[in-house]
C-alpha cells in the first residue's frame, strides 16, 4: 500500500476550496437555463473542436474535396433554372433568374443543412452520450456551426455572381446581417428541437427529407412570392423560414429595404423558438443516455 | 405529458435508496453482480444521467476515466482525436497541447499519433481513447471497470497511475469486477444488489459478502441420487482457519448404491473463479473394493499454503464407473490472516545463514 495523505474527516483545518456541484433532476426552468448555458460556454472549445471536425471529416478520402461545398449548389441553381425558367417560365422579379435562384438556394441550404445532419448526428454520437457527460446541445450545435461555414461560402459565391451578372448591391445590403442572424437563431432553434426528438422518436429522421421537401415549396426558394395572392400572403410570411429567405435575398441582390415588421416578427419568433427548444433539450438531457 | 413521451418507455428502478459518502483522499470501491446497478451509479455521479429523486454533492471537480475512443473520429489523426478528445472531457486546447506527450507516452504509439485513427489496432484505439481521460487533473477520479483496458505493460501504467493520485490525495472511485484490484486499492467498499445498497465497509468484508451471493448463484449439484453430500467441514487448530496452520477437510458421503474405486477430489476455487488448488484420495484406497453406507475422507494439510480469502469449494466423487455425483460450490473456506505474507501463497520455506570464510 502507497503512503497518502489521511483521509479527510471534516474535521481538520484544512480550507476547502474545492467547487460544490449538486446533481438532481428537478430544477426551474431559470436555473437550469442558466446553468445550461454557464457550462455551455465553459465548453465552447468543445463546440470549436467539434465544428471543425465536421469541416475535416466531410471531405476526407474524396476525389473533389472542398469542392463539393461549391458543386451541389451550382448544379442545383443550373437545374432549377433549367426547369423553372427556361421550361416552366417562372417570372424572378427582373432579376437573372440564375442570380435570383442562387440567392434563395443559399440560405435555404444552410437551414436545410443544419435541421437533417443534427437531427442525424445525435443518433450517430448515441455511445459517446452514454459514456461522456458533457453538454449534448454542443453536437447539433457543431451541425449548425458547420453549416454557417458552407452558408459563408455560398455567399461569397453569390457575390462572384453579383459581380459576373453585373448586379451591383444598395446600402440595404446592410439588413442582411440581421436576415442572417435570424436565420441562424432559427436554424439552431430548430435543429436543436429535432435532435432532441429523433433521440425519442426515429419519425423525425425519416420525415425529414420530406418535411424539408414541402418547407422549401412553401418558402420564396425557387419562386418569387409575388406569385402568391395578396389575402393569403399574411399565411404565408407566418412562415418564419419563408420571411427570412425573403429578407436575405431582397437584402442582397434586390437591394430593397425591409418591412421592419417582418423583420421583427421573423426576430421574435426566432428567438421564442430557440428558448422553447434549448429548454426542452436540456430538460431530457438527464434521460437523452437512456433512450437514444 | 412532456414526461411520458420524453421519459424512458418503461419504468425500472435501477437504483433505490442508495446513500454514501466518499471521504476526501479516500479509495472507494463499488461492486456487485452485473445489473446490481454499478454502470447506472457511475453515469449519475459523471452526470450523464441525471436521478429521477434525490441529489449527489460533489465537492471538488470530478473526471470520470473512461475510454472516450467512443468520441474518436476514424478518419483524423491520432493527434487530432486527442484534441477533440481532450475537449469532450473539458479541457482546453492549451492544456492538451501541454499534455500530448505524456498522452502520447501513457497510451504506448509513438508515431503512430501522427496516423488516421482507422488504421490502429484495437489495443491501440483502446489505450488512446483511454490515455487522453488519465491525464486529467481533478480532485475525484471516477473509474468503471477501466483496469481490464489493454495489454499487461499498460494496466501497470493504470495502475502505476493510481498509485500516484493516491499518494496526491486524490479521491478515488472504483468500480470493478476486478475484487482483487478493489481489496488492494481501496480504503472502503459498498456492495450493490439489485439497485440496493447491501454493505457498506472494509473491501474484504464486501468482496466476502459478494462472493458469497456470487457462489450461491453457482451452487448446483449434479448427482444422479447414487450418493448424498452428508457432511462437509474445515478444520484449523482453532476456531479459524489460518494461514500456515494446519488443517482437516472431512468429507463424508452415504451412498445409496455401491461404489468401486471411489475417488474424491476436492477442488478450492479464487473467489475470481478460477482453479486455486485440488486435493485428491487417489491411490488412497486399495483398488478393487467395492463400498456401500457411509464413506468419509479426512484430508489432511499439514501446512496450510493458501493466502488468506474466501474461496469455493466443489466436491466430484468418482467411482470406477465413472462419475457418481458432483457438487459445485457445496462449500466456502474462510482463510484468515495466520502468517503476514505478501502474494497469492505461502511457500513453505527454511533458510540457513552463513557468516565469515
Amino acid at each position: 500500500m502507497p503512503p497518502r495523505k489521511k483521509p479527510f474527516t471534516g474535521e481538520t483545518d484544512e480550507v476547502d476550496d474545492r467547487p460544490v456541484a449538486v446533481i438532481r433532476a428537478s430544477r426551474s426552468p431559470t436555473e437550469l437555463l442558466q446553468s445550461s448555458l454557464r457550462s455551455l460556454w465553459q465548453n465552447r472549445n468543445l463546440l470549436r473542436e467539434m465544428t471543425l471536425l465536421r469541416l475535416k471529416v466531410r471531405y476526407r478520402q474524396s476525389l473533389l474535396g472542398w469542392l463539393w461545398a461549391v458543386l451541389p449548389p451550382l448544379v442545383l441553381m443550373i437545374a432549377y433554372t433549367v426547369i423553372f425558367s427556361h421550361i416552366l417560365g417562372v417570372k424572378s422579379g427582373g432579376l437573372p433568374y440564375p442570380l435570383f435562384i442562387f440567392a434563395g438556394l443559399v440560405p435555404w441550404s444552410f437551414f436545410a443543412t443544419s435541421l437533417s445532419t443534427a437531427t442525424a448526428g445525435i443518433v450517430t454520437h448515441r455511445y459517446l452520450i452514454s459514456r461522456v457527460a458533457f453538454p449534448r446541445e454542443i453536437i447539433p450545435l457543431s451541425y449548425v456551426g458547420a453549416a454557417f461555414v458552407d452558408f459563408a461560402i455560398g455567399i461569397a459565391m453569390l457575390v462572384l455572381m453579383m459581380i459576373y451578372f453585373g448586379v451591383s448591391p444598395s446600402s440595404n445590403v446592410i439588413y442582411a446581417i440581421p436576415a442572417i442572424g435570424s436565420l441562424i437563431i432559427c436554424s439552431t432553434a430548430l435543429a436543436l428541437g429535432c435532435a432532441c426528438f429523433q433521440a425519442r422518436f426515429r419519425d423525425v429522421g425519416v420525415a425529414m427529407p420530406l418535411l424539408l421537401q414541402l418547407l422549401m415549396f412553401g418558402a420564396p426558394v425557387v419562386y418569387s412570392s409575388d406569385v402568391i395572392p395578396g389575402p393569403f400572403k399574411w399565411i404565408y410570411f407566418a412562415n418564419p423560414v419563408a420571411v427570412l429567405i425573403e429578407e436575405f435575398r431582397h437584402a442582397i441582390v434586390l437591394g430593397s429595404a425591409l418591412e421592419a415588421f417582418a423583420m421583427l416578427y421573423s426576430f421574435t419568433v426566432s428567438g421564442c423558438l430557440l428558448i422553447v427548444f434549448y429548454y426542452v433539450f436540456k430538460r431530457f438531457d438527464g434521460t437523452l443516455a437512456d433512450v437514444l | 405529458m412532456l414526461e411520458r413521451w420524453f421519459g424512458p418507455r418503461q419504468e425500472v428502478w435501477a437504483l433505490k435508496d442508495i446513500s454514501f459518502a466518499v471521504f476526501r483522499g479516500e479509495a472507494f470501491g463499488i461492486v456487485g453482480h452485473n445489473g446490481a446497478g454499478k454502470s447506472t451509479l457511475v453515469k449519475m455521479l459523471s452526470g450523464i444521467t441525471l436521478p429521477t429523486r434525490g441529489e449527489i454533492t460533489i465537492r471538488g471537480t470530478l473526471s470520470a476515466l473512461v475510454e472516450v475512443g467512443a468520441g474518436f473520429n476514424i478518419e483524423l489523426t491520432g493527434r487530432e482525436n486527442v484534441f477533440l478528445a481532450g475537449a469532450i472531457l473539458g479541457m482546453g486546447r492549451s492544456e492538451i497541447t501541454k499534455r500530448m506527450d505524456a498522452i502520447v507516452e501513457f497510451a504506448g504509439i509513438d508515431d503512430a499519433i501522427d496516423a488516421p485513427v482507422k488504421s490502429y489496432s484495437t489495443g491501440q484505439f483502446l489505450r488512446l481513447g483511454f490515455s487522453v481521460a488519465a491525464q486529467l487533473d481533478s480532485h475525484i477520479l471516477l473509474m468503471d471497470e477501466v483496469l481490464a483496458v489493454g495489454d499487461v505493460a499498460f494496466q501497470a501504467r493504470c495502475f502505476d497511475r493510481v498509485d500516484r493520485l493516491r499518494r496526491a490525495g486524490k479521491t478515488i472511485v472504483l468500480i470493478s469486477h476486478d475484487l482483487a484490484a478493489v481489496e488492494r486499492i481501496c480504503d472502503r467498499a459498498i456492495l450493490l444488489s439489485h439497485g440496493k445498497l447491501v454493505l457498506t465497509g472494509k473491501p474484504r468484508e464486501v468482496i466476502e459478502e459478494y462472493s458469497k451471493t456470487a457462489y450461491e448463484a453457482v451452487s448446483q449439484s449434479e448427482n444422479p441420487g447414487n450418493a448424498k453430500l452428508a457432511r462437509i467441514e474445515f478444520q484449523g487448530t482453532g476456531p479459524a482457519v489460518r494461514t500456515g496452520d494446519p488443517v482437516t477437510a472431512h468429507v463424508s458421503f452415504s451412498l445409496n448404491s455401491p461404489v468401486a474405486d471411489p475417488v474424491v477430489t476436492l477442488a478450492i476455487y479464487w473467489p475470481s473463479g478460477y482453479l486455486c488448488a485440488e486435493m485428491t484420495s487417489v491411490a488412497v484406497l486399495p483398488a478393487g473394493a467395492t463400498y456401500e453406507g457411509t464413506l468419509s475422507f479426512d484430508f489432511a494439510c499439514p501446512i496450510l499454503t493458501l493466502q488468506r480469502g474466501l474461496y469455493r469449494i466443489d466436491l466430484t466423487l468418482d467411482g470406477a464407473g465413472g462419475t457418481v455425483g458432483q457438487w459445485r460450490g457445496c462449500s466456502l473456506l474462510r482463510v484468515d490472516p495466520g502468517l503476514i505474507i505478501q502474494g497469492d501463497f505461502y511457500l513453505e520455506h527454511s533458510c540457513q545463514m552463513r557468516a565469515g570464510e
